[in-house]
């Protein structure tokens, strides 16, 4: 823009710091400061990190983790078992067992405990913890593969309305004003409802194909947007010109040239994505939308408590202060990334 | 002019094809004349009612002449009745409405009030104590799901302490304005807390764009006071994207605040389309998924040109 | 208050005391020394020029001036004595009374210098609003007459346009009715033109030539082209990472100049036949680094003229005249200098 900016940042490398501490200089701030500079973003960083495998590596190995039947092997009394379905009349609705405070409304029969577990047990005496972790293996699932097929079609739909311009953008430019005409909530609803009744009239038990649909549809829009937004940055790029007047097909360019470089911003839109979609799942689920028996959703199990809240807060709390904090490692994630992008952009 | 025109048409086209899919939808839903009829209550009516109901749905037509029909009733305002209970449709939607747009205006306006001062004042010390604090509180409200937040406080402040009621009543502000405040007091802050969340991470990053100008230290060495750089100079150019997400966000939150709704139990227009789904009320279902259409695209296309007020480069030649 | 301040000042004397001045930034690659310990000082309604390469720190000895930094991880030293006025120790609150009333400011960007969102009207008449108070009206009246002597076309019409409405010439002109209009007694001047045509370079420098008369007010003009100090300017700093290296008046400057550097700079003038933005190549080598300057003489590396004792030991400014100081161990003239002169195959001798 003006000439010596950048001829300060090319000679003068001192700029280029400059440049990336912008975030640290506040033109206003008139009170001399120490200096100060910020470590604690890496640290966030690692400690979301580091929630989030647990979380993976639980959903993904639920089954073989000792949690899942630890309640079987800590009493000798069989009858106290308690798993993630198995019922247990004997172990509904216990506080979990660091919640001195909290009572259970429900009668302690024999030498059955008063509380139990990390997470306590819900109405049908299942364990929430073994209960939650399983969730997560459904809530991530949802997740991962709403987000994977919205980042391929609504990446291929901002692709193509990119680097082709003209009546082809404007055509699916106009889908995507459609599409997001409908009401979110309201056109997910609608789908799941519909698969819902073309298998049986009355809502038994829903796979997750239906949510996986609806939330699929729903991540379209923004992701097509914002690919297409960088896409029309790079595709006037000198290396995509020069591809082209090289004679290169459009959809090589498209694969070669454009999406890689494209891809920063879809993998940091695909982590929020995911974590918006999470959320969707849930709220569906709240709507008493969502995946039903046997393994729940993290949704399913915060809506499944709210009539016990009054009773019995664990059912619906615990589930929803892990989803909490893993939507939150996943933000600080997504944000820690796209601040490393956007950087490395400035510079490079 | 040549923007504003091809802006209308756009509106138009996405107008026309809501209209068109919604009537449609309804010949693609499985066994609808079967839910009408069970809807209404099968043993209740008889034969002749049942095709007259039939009838006034035209489900037997052709899809265009059905769609015909459908814009002819949405245009003249003959929107017919529930199937149960028999209340107009056009008074179930303003009933809805009107609950809605209430909490939507709160909602935002809680939402503005918190976010913009506090998106000011971090912008303005970025990197200090209230910034880093503000932005992590930002950040945790975005990340809370509205259910969980509902759920949350809905245990402490009506559950343990009874402070709110648990299930909120539609009390007009004029009858009752204690009673209309605690009743609306918690859908709002469970509504606002994660906009505030977003409002102020928007404003935030774009102030301190903004502060970084060179007009900004023009204004600093005209020996203009701070916070009048701030409000009076930085704040406008940087409402860009604030202005574009509360936006959408008036047409979003008509018909999707469902879940604050259904967590207080409020008969907003969202809530009575979900459980209209569940209850087979298709008509008042595809009435009310148009009506939220129009108030969405018609935000949107206001937008677009409150942007020229914002910004007065964007009235000669627009850039997007 | 200020206006018959303005009115009754004394027009003599001196205007403005800067002694050691240091600005340091504190950066994560280390502390950045801007501004390095400068010392000089400027009568009433005079002009200073101060010229450098690209990066010396001109534009940060002239914002420290007027104390005009972002605070944070910055650090500072050194005294500013503005008509007996202690600066740097002032509040904000005060030095914003200042700011715009007494000293003002123009910048190199006119592009960018104006608020986009903000009428050009509204923007002159502020300085007017918050320092004199003026109503409205008043302060309407007074910017059309600024306008009109900056000489600017149709003013009625200009008071409520955009910046985006106006040539790049025309907001250069606005940010200097803006600067004068409460009658400033210092007029800072961050290289106006460099971001301008060539063919209204010249018409803007003239513009403050003539207001800066006119209104007797002192003028401290950045550039990094010493062809534009040579007319407009009554005394000349030099400036080299961060430091002063030759300060004299202007005629003196270019007939007896004492630094290799000077010369260098004097060496790359634009000539006519240039475009308009050539920058400063004639100089061998990087500039300096200023978070680890060279050792001794800063400019050593660079010189061809450089001995041992130039890259150990940093020279002292000295007098060659009483008013013509220099740091330099051999500056034009010496012995040295006409010794590489000759092996350069250059004839030794004045300019
Ligand atoms: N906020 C800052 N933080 C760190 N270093 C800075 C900052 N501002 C300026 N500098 C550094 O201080 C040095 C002097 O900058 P200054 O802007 O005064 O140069 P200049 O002489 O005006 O050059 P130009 O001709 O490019 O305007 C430069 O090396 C610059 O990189
Ligand atoms: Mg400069």
């Amino acid at each position: 823009m003006d000439s010596s900016t950048l001829v300060s940042v090319s000679d003068g490398w001192v700029r280029t710091t400059t440049l990336t501490d912008t975030a640290t200089l506040d033109p206003l701030h008139d009170e001399p400061t120490p200096p100060r500079f910020r470590r604690r973003g890496r640290i966030t960083m690692w400690v979301s990190g580091a929630w989030l495998l647990f979380i993976v590596f639980s959903a993904v190995g639920a089954s073989f983790l000792p949690y899942v039947n630890h309640s079987c092997d800590q009493f000798e009394n069989e009858d106290l078992c308690t798993t993630h379905v198995e019922t247990n009349p004997l172990l509904a609705e216990r506080p979990p067992s660091w919640a001195l405070f909290s009572e259970t409304s429900r009668p302690v029969v024999g030498d059955a405990p008063e509380r139990f577990g990390l997470f306590g047990t819900d109405t049908n005496g299942y364990d929430l913890f073994s209960r939650t972790m399983f969730g997560a293996r459904n809530s991530l699932l949802i997740g991962a593969l709403s987000i994977s097929f919205g980042i391929l079609i609504g990446g291929m739909l901002g692709l193509v309305a990119g680097y082709m311009g003209k009546r082809v953008d404007k055509i699916i430019d106009t889908i995507m004003n459609i599409l997001l005409a409908f009401p979110a909530l309201l056109l997910a609803i609608f789908i799941v409802g519909f698969f819902d009744s073309s298998t049986t009239t009355e809502a038994e038990s829903r796979s997750i194909v239906p949510i996986v649909i609806a939330l699929v549809i729903l991540s379209i829009p923004p992701i097509a947007r914002l690919v297409r937004a960088n896409t029309i940055v790079f595709a006037q790029r000198e290396f995509v010109l020069a591809a082209r007047s090289l004679g290169a097909k459009n959809s090589r360019i498209i694969m070669r040239e454009i999406l890689p470089n494209v891809m920063p911003a879809m993998v940091t839109f695909a982590i929020t994505g995911m974590a918006i979609l999470i959320v969707a799942e849930g709220a569906l689920a709240y709507l008493g939308l969502s995946v039903t028996a046997p393994t729940p959703t993290w949704g399913a199990m915060i809506f499944g408590g709210q009539t016990k809240l009054e009773t019995a807060w664990w059912i619906s709390i615990m589930p929803s202060i892990i989803l909490f904090v893993t939507v939150l490692a996943i933000n600080l994630l997504g944000d820690a990334l796209s601040e490393k992008f956007r950087i490395r952009e400035a510079i490079g | 002019m040549k923007y504003f025109l091809r802006k209308l048409g756009q509106l138009v086209i996405v107008v026309f094809a809501v209209t068109f899919t919604v009537s449609l939808a309804l010949g693609a839903i499985p066994y609808a004349e079967e839910r009408i009829i069970a809807a209404k209550g099968s043993g209740a009516i008889n034969e002749e009612e049942k095709n007259k109901l039939l009838d006034s749905l035209n489900l037997r037509e052709p899809t265009l002449v059905q769609y015909g029909y459908f814009v002819g009733d949405l245009v003249t305002l003959d929107w017919g009745v529930t199937l149960n209970g028999n209340q107009p449709i056009s008074s179930s939607i303003s009933d809805g409405l009107k609950i809605s747009l209430r909490l939507m205006i709160y909602g935002q306006l809680v939402a503005l009030l918190l976010a913009i001062p506090a998106a000011v004042f971090a912008a303005y010390r970025s990197g200090g104590l209230f910034d880093r604090f503000s932005t992590t509180f930002s950040f945790g409200f975005i990340s809370t799901p509205n259910y969980v937040l509902a759920t949350v406080l809905g245990l402490l402040l009506t559950v343990r302490w009874k402070l709110f009621p648990a299930i909120s009543t539609d009390v007009g502000f004029f009858e009752a304005p204690w009673d209309h405040f605690t009743n609306f007091f918690l859908p709002t802050i469970v509504l606002a807390l994660p906009l505030a969340g977003t409002y102020m991470r928007l404003l935030r990053s774009d102030l301190i764009n903004t502060l970084q100008s060179d007009f900004i230290t023009t204004a600093r060495a005209k020996g203009v006071s701070t916070p009048r750089i701030l409000f009076g100079h930085a704040l406008r150019p940087s409402l860009f994207s604030l202005v574009t997400a509360a936006a959408v966000n008036v047409g979003a939150l008509v018909g999707g605040s469902v879940v604050v709704e259904t967590a207080f139990n409020l008969n907003g227009l969202g809530r009575r389309t979900v459980l209209g789904i569940f209850a087979s009320e298709f008509r008042l279902v595809q009435i009310t998924v148009v009506v939220l259409a129009l108030v969405y695209v018609m935000t949107n296309f206001l937008v677009d040109i409150l942007y020229g007020f914002l910004d007065p480069r964007v009235r000669v030649g627009r850039l997007g | 208050m200020s206006t018959l301040q303005t009115a009754f000042r004394r027009r003599t004397g001196t205007l403005l005391r800067v002694e050691d001045l240091v600005t340091h930034f504190v950066t994560a690659g280390g502390v950045v020394r801007a501004v390095d310990g400068v010392t000089f000082s400027l009568d009433h309604g005079k002009r200073l020029g101060v010229v450098g390469e690209s990066g010396c720190g001109k534009t940060i000895l002239a914002r420290s001036i007027m104390g005009l930094l972002p605070h944070r991880n910055v650090i500072r030293q050194g005294s500013v004595l503005f008509e007996g006025t202690e600066l740097t120790t002032m509040s904000l609150k005060d030095r914003q009374k200042i700011w715009g009333a007494e000293m003002a400011m123009i910048f190199q960007d006119p592009m960018t210098s104006l608020n986009p969102v903000m009428k050009i009207g509204k923007q002159l008449a502020e300085p007017l609003r918050i320092h004199l108070g003026s109503s409205r009206e008043n302060a309407r009246a007074i910017v059309l007459k600024l306008l009109e002597d900056v000489g600017i076309p149709e003013p009625e019409k200009r008071f409520d346009q955009y910046a985006h409405e106006l040539s790049g010439g025309m907001r250069q002109r606005i940010m200097i009715a803006m600067a004068l209009a409460c009658g400033p007694s210092v007029l800072f001047a961050d290289e106006p033109t460099t971001a301008l045509d060539v063919t209204v370079q010249a018409q803007i420098l003239d513009l403050i030539e003539d207001q800066c008369r006119e209104r007797e007010m002192a003028l401290v003009l950045v550039t990094h082209d010493l062809g534009v100090v040579a007319g407009h300017t009554d005394q000349i700093i030099v400036m080299y990472a961060g430091k002063i290296i030759e300060v004299a008046p202007t005629a003196s400057l270019f007939s007896k100049m004492k630094m290799p550097y000077t010369e260098a700079l004097f060496q790359s003038i634009p000539k006519l036949e240039d475009p308009s933005h050539t920058r400063l190549t004639a100089i061998g080598g990087r500039p300096p680094n200023l978070i680890l300057p060279p050792e001794g003489c800063r400019f050593s590396p660079r010189c061809p003229y450089a001995t041992d004792k130039c890259r150990t030991i940093e020279p002292e400014l000295q007098a060659a005249e009483p008013d013509h100081l220099y740091a330099c161990h051999h500056p034009v003239g010496s012995d040295r200098w006409s010794e590489v002169q000759v092996s350069l195959g250059r004839r030794p001798g004045g300019h």
